[in-house]
């Protein structure tokens, strides 16, 4: 045998060889540049558009200085010592979850009502849920959920219907209840029933009713407090009702069920403690700001063309949520609907089986149809075949649905699939009916990857602006809507609206600022889908 | 044990009344279905209903072949002008938008390790997640203004004095203030994920049984991603750039914003002076139509019907097509 | 991940829930409209415990739809945020359609209150309300110095006749470069950006500087036309051979972004486009800007009389002047106004040009 240097030797040092790993090392290279252009461009035009809208060039150093000291550091602090504990960051997740979840919950539910007036909003849903609480009740006492079941839509739907023909009789006697009633009904009352229940469902009747009475009671004490100082009492109310019940009652069961994990529950308020420590001392020192325009201006004002720092958008946050809210309404039902057809009722073969395949052609088209062409459509459909007044919220949240109508077939579908079939098969055995199994097993294994798909669909349509701007939704308005046939609102128009103006404080101020808030709510949406498939989803 | 009619369970029959209800529901569940079918006959009838209306009034051949778009002023609905600008907004957001998101595609199928690929997927989604309006605004405001300061600069292809060929100097002037490039540039940006995702997921579905084979022959990483997995994932690849290109034609209010409404017909051969000028695409005339005339009657407001019409019946060949290549061409293993 | 459970919500339980949610959600938002009792509200709600829903207990309340003109909108925008601040309870909806196309799409059917114009009504369009029984309430508001803007860089140009103004504008001569209407002048292509065909700048525009056309259409017809006149000046801005018009609003807002050229008329000394000049009559391109009510709403509807009550009386004041840059109300205009108002809710009113 040739036995010379050892072949791979040569091998080894050849040039060729080490030509090719050149052309291999240049290429990965290459393959990695090319991957970061598009993010480091988007990044570098945030970069651009943050610094617009926080203007932290103005701020003097000491400004960082006592924020690193009362926010940064404790926070970082915090995060180190949780990194290793696993039970303290379930703890910590459980907190941050209760309380910004119930912040923003409460907020959301104060600006909408408030938008909506607050009588209305009362009216309709004691009348909406009266008759399925009848319903529930009888169920409770007989055993026959095939009545019960279909009969609780259609009570709620006999509620509403009953709710607008008495709306004119029952609205003028029940003015004259204070406005802070009607958010006790709405909020306090619902979170009393659920402390109420979930306690009885762990401890038994009494311990519930307890519960159920100390939440009412608090806020009853909570209102009668804000009168006594003086301070309407609708929002406390609202906030105890969804921000401190819920917190309180979460923090509590973690506490008891995760006593390693107890240091975790003080993560959120390390972070609120520090920013209002720190705004605290800047306050207290006469510390220069940031000259930014993200301040409660923006968010609780309406806008004012002339004048940069009076200007805002609220209206059009209040306007952008009720639009979102009633497109989920419409969407995702008939969304969920059309997928389970497709996914669990299609036939595959024969007739049924090509119109299965038919409707799946069609509804992967219309994912790509632009959103121009959704427009036209509400256009036509809403405004000159039903007769709608022009850009109301009606109309704007019809047509955005429809836009996301695909997405949340497709998604949902992928969420169907993704349920083993063992589960089905076997409660088929047990002689479930089709429904039943959908209804029992698989749906309830299914929601979380539909409401992934849903979120971030939603995600979407709160910035798309071509359709609102085609079923000519106003731009210049100074309230939220006030109702489903009011002129609907949208952040992502008012920021198309406003980026003619090129007056320094709004081209590089003002404007960059909404921007700036309808990221973050894209970014809040996104976030929460991503939080709810890691945790509720299922390995696909 | 074995006759007994009634237990006190309830019989093994189920009663009539939940049959029909179950029924009931099945049918209720497939009404939904046959929703989305009625969305496409919706979107049909509306746009053509207006459309025809309006090609009564304007003949189609000068709708598709004129050279002036001025409806109100001229009354010319030439639809060449924009058929241009989108073009022009569609070659040049594509020129960025395909090899990076091919790269980033064969970056995360072939190269990636996981923390990496955990950390650029997401990061990419977001670059499809950004709001349209927010991408124009920044085209507007910041791009515009950042690479106008590079601008203008000449390079002379063909110098003087060559025998045959007679000089050549390329020149990119100075960028107006609405212009394409920005349009163009933030468009791709937003198209790259719909890109990398799908050829990422028609790369990934290349069996590793031919990555191994080609290894076991001796081939280097760099021959098997560009000679082995992205031959084999190619229909998924075209796919995704017909889709891409779809998504790009569709886009609206990047280039309403950044873009301005002066359709015009390209100018050759200097083909760089159209990026750095004003133009208008179908979408943007669309959109300055509804702005104008949203409620009215007259050939005007008809004409965006007819342009919707248009544009739909674009992007949804290049939809059919892009299902049709990935159906047709895809490699069965 | 394993599917999680929290004890005593199971994923049914959270499906009903959601289900309840979804159905409250929709109780909730179909509380209508009502009468146009819009509890339009900003922020954090008003003072006090909670009183009845502001009905009919002195507090103003209801709708006002605004259309019209994108010239006197900074007026109108200005003026209704101020009113929207102290009636809270009335909720406005204002558009820039354009003095004709507000008139045409939005007022003529009905579906506005009032339309800004910055030209008076046209015979045809004052025909068309009358024949959908609209009669038209005519206020005269404020002045406007029309101005015509070149890039800070045109050197070669401080002033401009209104002869070679309609030159270069007129689709009869439509010339290409600025050196065909004046030797002195670069030979580079011209930039033209102008109001939309729907705006009445245009309309006062084409009517007083080009005047009477050969061609079948009024003006050449390679500009670009917006609706924000903002973007003109943003335009012209941005290409040293451009050129536009725009009312002299615009030009204050975007300062220091353009040039704005003296006009001359007829061989007289170049004006500087001033509020003075205009308001003197020097200046040759100055305007009057008018708002338009519909005499059936004025008469049904409370808070409309307050809010035009409203209106007229802030027409006089310095900032339309310092803020928004038009020649305000004189005190006369404010009287007329005034009695025009009185006569239109008493029904007495009728339009004479």
């Amino acid at each position: 045998m040739a036995t010379d240097s050892a072949p791979g030797d040569e091998l080894g040092r050849s040039r060729a060889l080490r030509f090719q790993q050149l052309k291999g090392q240049l290429f990965e290279v290459g393959l990695v540049a090319a991957t970061l252009v598009g993010i480091v461009s988007l990044l570098v035009l945030f970069a651009y558009i943050s610094n617009d809208a926080f203007q932290p060039g103005a701020a003097s150093p000491v400004w960082f200085l006592t924020y690193f000291g009362t926010l940064v550091g404790p926070t970082a602090a915090f995060t180190l010592y949780a990194r290793r504990r696993p039970a303290v960051r379930t703890a910590n997740a459980t907190a941050f979850a209760a309380v910004f979840g119930g912040l923003l919950l409460s907020v959301v539910t104060y600006a909408v009502v408030d938008a909506l007036s607050p009588y209305d909003v009362f009216l309709y849903v004691v009348f909406a849920s009266l008759p399925p609480g009848l319903v529930l009740a009888y169920d409770r006492t007989t055993d026959d959920w095939a009545y019960t079941g279909p009969a609780i839509p259609v009570s709620i739907l006999v509620g509403i219907g009953l709710a607008v023909l008495l709306d004119g009789p029952i609205s003028g006697p029940l003015g004259i209840a204070a406005e802070w009633i009607m958010y006790f009904g709405l909020t306090t009352v619902p979170a009393g029933l659920l402390i109420g229940w979930l306690t009885a469902a762990r401890r038994g009747r009494r311990a519930g009713g307890v519960a159920g009475g100390v939440v009412a009671g608090g806020g009853l004490a909570v209102a009668v407090a804000s009168i006594a100082v003086g301070v309407a009492a609708s929002l406390p109310v609202v906030l105890f009702s969804a921000f401190v019940v819920p917190t309180g009652y979460v923090i509590a069961r973690s506490f008891r069920t995760n006593p390693e994990g107890r240091v975790g529950l003080a993560g959120p308020f390390v972070i609120i403690g520090g920013t209002l420590l720190g705004a605290a001392v800047v306050g207290q020192f006469g510390i220069d700001n940031p000259d930014t325009f993200l301040t409660p201006t923006l968010l609780l004002e309406s806008w004012d063309g002339l004048t940069a720092s009076n200007a805002g958008v609220y209206p059009q946050i209040v306007g952008s949520i009720i639009i979102v809210g009633f497109m989920a309404v419409l969407a995702f039902p008939v969304g969920i609907g059309a997928a389970v057809y497709l996914e669990e009722y299609a036939p595959d073969t024969g007739w049924g089986g090509r119109l299965a395949t038919v409707l799946e052609v069609n509804i992967s088209n219309l994912a790509g149809v632009p959103s121009v062409v959704y427009g036209l459509l509400g256009l036509a459909l809403f405004r000159r075949t039903l007769g709608f007044g022009t850009g109301v919220v009606v109309s704007a949240a019809g047509t955005l649905g429809l836009l996301i109508l695909p997405i949340v077939i497709v998604s949902t579908q992928e969420a169907l699939r993704s349920v083993p079939d063992d589960l089905r098969q076997g409660s088929y055995g047990m002689g479930a009916s089709r429904w039943q199994t959908l209804r029992e097993v698989v749906l309830p294994e299914a929601i979380p990857g539909t409401l992934t798909g849903t979120i971030l669909a939603l995600a979407r349509a709160i910035g798309e602006t071509a359709p609102l701007v085609i079923i000519a939704v106003a731009t210049t308005t100074y309230s939220p809507p006030s109702g489903l046939f009011s002129s609907a609102t949208a952040l992502s128009l008012q920021v198309f609206a406003a980026a003619a103006n090129a007056k320094p404080e709004f081209r590089h101020g003002v404007v960059p600022a909404a921007a700036v808030v309808l990221l973050v709510l894209m970014l809040l949406m996104n976030a929460t889908a991503i939080v709810i498939r890691n945790k509720y989803g299922r390995e696909n | 044990m074995s006759n007994e009619p009634e237990s006190r369970v309830g019989s093994l029959q189920r009663s009539g009344f939940v049959v029909r209800k179950e029924r009931l529901y099945g049918r209720l569940i497939a009404a939904c279905a046959v929703l989305t079918i009625l969305i496409t006959v919706g979107i049909i009838l509306a746009l053509s209903g207006r459309a025809l209306s309006f090609w009564s009034q304007i003949s189609p051949i000068a709708f598709f072949t004129g050279t002036s778009w001025s409806p109100v002023i001229a009354n010319d609905y030439g639809v060449l002008p924009l058929v241009s600008g989108t073009l022009i907004v569609t070659v040049f957001s594509a020129l960025i938008a395909l090899p990076i998101g091919l790269a980033a595609a064969i970056y995360l199928s072939e190269y990636a390790s996981d923390t990496a690929r955990s950390i650029l997927k997401p990061a990419l989604e977001i670059l499809a997640g950004v709001p349209t309006v927010i991408y124009g605004y920044m085209a507007l405001v910041y791009v515009t203004p950042l690479i106008d300061g590079f601008l203008p600069f000449s390079v002379q292809l063909i110098p003087a004095g060559m025998p045959i060929l007679p000089e050549f100097t390329l020149v990119m002037p100075s960028l107006g203030t609405f212009n394409a490039l920005s349009a163009s540039i933030v468009v791709g940006i937003m198209i790259i994920p719909m890109v990398s995702s799908i050829s990422e997921d028609a790369l990934s579905a290349v069996p590793d049984s031919l990555r191994q084979g080609a290894y076991g022959l001796g081939s280097t990483k760099f021959d098997v991603s560009t000679k082995v997995v992205v031959p084999s994932a190619t229909s998924g690849i075209v796919a995704s750039y017909v889709l891409a290109l779809s998504r790009a034609i569709g886009e609206t209010m990047a280039v309403t914003m950044a873009m301005g409404m002066s359709p015009q017909l390209p100018y050759f051969p200097n083909v760089l002076r159209n990026l750095a000028e004003s133009g208008q695409t179908i979408t943007a005339a669309m959109v300055q139509i509804a702005g104008a005339d949203s409620y009215g009657s007259g050939p005007t407001y008809e004409a965006m019907f007819a342009l919707g019409l248009t544009l739909f019946a674009i992007t949804l060949t290049m939809n059919i097509l892009a299902e049709a290549v990935r159906r047709r061409f895809r490699e069965e293993y | 991940m394993a599917p999680s459970h929290f004890d005593g919500l199971t994923r049914r339980n959270a499906i009903k829930a959601v289900g309840g949610a979804g159905a409250f959600a929709l109780a909730g938002c179909t509380s209508d409209d009502g009468s146009g009792n819009g509890n339009g509200g900003n922020g954090n709600g008003g003072s006090g415990s909670g009183n009845g829903n502001g009905n009919g207990n002195g507090n103003l309340s209801g709708d006002i739809r605004i259309s019209g003109s994108s010239t006197v909108y900074p007026v109108a925008q200005e003026v209704t945020r101020q009113f929207a601040e102290q009636n809270p309870d009335v909720s406005f909806n204002l558009t820039r359609d354009g003095s004709g196309g507000g008139f045409n799409n939005v007022f003529i059917p009905g579906d506005s209150d009032m339309n800004n114009a910055s030209r008076p009504i046209g015979e045809d369009e004052l025909q068309q309300c009358r024949d959908n029984g609209i009669e038209p309430v005519e206020f005269f508001l404020a002045q406007d110095a029309l101005t015509v803007v070149v890039n800070n860089e045109a050197d070669f140009i401080d002033s401009i006749s209104l002869e070679d103004l309609a030159t270069i504008w007129s689709p009869d001569t439509a010339p290409e470069t600025w050196s065909d209407v004046n030797s002195d002048w670069p030979d580079e292509p011209f930039d033209l950006y102008g109001p939309a065909s729907t705006s009445g700048t245009y309309d006062y525009f084409i009517e007083t500087v080009i005047g009477e056309t050969e061609a079948d259409q009024e003006i050449r017809e390679d500009f670009e036309g917006t609706e924000e006149d903002d973007l003109i000046a943003q335009g012209v801005a941005g290409n040293q051979y451009a050129m536009g018009y725009l009312p002299f609003a615009y030009y204050t807002n975007n300062p220091d972004s353009v040039k704005a050229l003296s006009l001359s008329e007829g061989g007289s000394d170049p004006v500087e486009p001033s509020l003075e000049g205009a308001q003197s009559g020097n200046y040759p391109l100055a305007r009057p800007l008018f708002t338009y009510g519909h005499m059936g709403k004025i008469q049904e509807k409370d808070h409309l009389q307050a809010f035009i009550e409203y209106y007229i009386n802030e027409s006089d004041e310095d900032y339309i002047a310092e803020d928004i840059g038009y020649v305000p109300a004189s005190d006369q205009m404010v009287e007329d106004n005034l009695t025009a108002l009185e006569e239109a809710i008493a029904g007495d009113y009728e339009y004479s040009a």
